[in-house]
């Protein structure tokens, strides 16, 4: 019976680590503590058609080197009749390692359909960056 | 105290189903890392094409009963490279040979679809829309060797 109190400790002992852990390095964490990882960038003077780089830069709080392993671009409508479909933004394919707290760059492929319609003059299309990265 | 076989399996299990669940959320925790970032992608917004004079583009291939071409000089002043898909009439054809020609002109523009003349990123050229405007025998004689003026509207696409 002891022996079973010992190990039912030692689960509870091992979750709490486990929380710990989660919460010193996740990107949801509480608003004490920063996410690892940020991501900035945009671009401007799109047309239809156009086809550009999205310059992006990932900058990381840690001590340690990290390598990014996925970096994906969520695109919004950018107003009533210009939706987020007419904007496409490709993967990244290359390998990035962010350096410890510091900053690494990367281009992504954007285009405009050809198809975009007079409601795109003008328009801003909010991005959302998602990043995930590994201790390289 | 001796601990029964069957239990001490038992509480092994449960020991080593611990570990497993420590190391495994321990190296998630450890090494998983993410983080998020919001940016925003703006469009530009297009210039209109600019047309100028091109009398001096023109060729002498009117006369009543003919057809010849429009010439166009026109400008993209935008930094894409643009295609102009229609031309249509947008006002009263004039001559340079004043009122008596001007009044009985005798010159008529057909409105054009689905052309392709296209303009690269600011760039100005001399455009031929061919056998588009003609010239009946309405025309007054006081127009032989006339240049008219055409206003036109141009309706233009992104070529990009």
């Amino acid at each position: 019976m002891r022996l079973l109190s010992a190990v039912a400790a030692l689960a509870l002992a091992a979750l709490l680590v486990v929380a710990l852990a989660q919460s010193r390095v996740s990107g949801k964490a509480g608003p004490r503590v920063r996410p690892p990882l940020r991501v900035t960038g945009g671009l401007r003077s799109l047309y239809p058609g156009a086809r550009r780089r999205l310059p992006l830069v990932v900058w990381s709080n840690r001590g340690f080197r990290i390598r990014v392993v996925s970096l994906t671009v969520r695109v919004g409508n950018a107003r009533r009749g210009c939706g987020r479909r007419y904007l496409r933004v490709g993967r990244l394919r290359r390998r990035l390692v962010v350096p410890p707290n510091g900053f690494s760059t990367v281009e992504l492929p954007v285009t405009m359909l050809l198809s975009a319609p007079d409601a795109c003059k003008r328009a801003t299309f909010p991005l959302r960056f998602m990043v995930g990265g590994r201790r390289a | 105290m001796r601990v029964p076989r069957r239990k001490r399996r038992i509480v092994v299990s449960a020991l080593v189903l611990v570990m497993g669940v420590v190391a495994v959320g321990v190296g998630v925790g450890a090494w998983s890392i993410s983080g998020t970032g919001n940016g925003a992608a703006k469009a530009t917004t297009a210039s209109s094409i600019t047309l100028a004079d091109a009398t001096a583009f023109t060729s002498a291939d009117l006369y009543p009963g003919a057809t010849g071409n429009l010439k166009l000089r026109a400008t993209n002043p935008n930094p894409f490279p643009v295609r102009i898909t229609a031309v249509s009439g947008n006002g009263t054809i004039t001559s340079d040979k004043g009122a008596a020609c001007d009044a009985a002109t005798g010159v008529s523009l057909a409105n054009q679809s689905g052309l392709t003349l296209d303009l690269a990123a600011g760039q100005t050229a001399t455009l031929t829309v061919a056998s588009s405007v003609s010239m009946t025998n309405a025309s007054d004689n006081s127009c032989q060797g006339a240049v008219f003026t055409v206003p036109v509207s141009v309706t233009a696409v992104s070529n990009a």
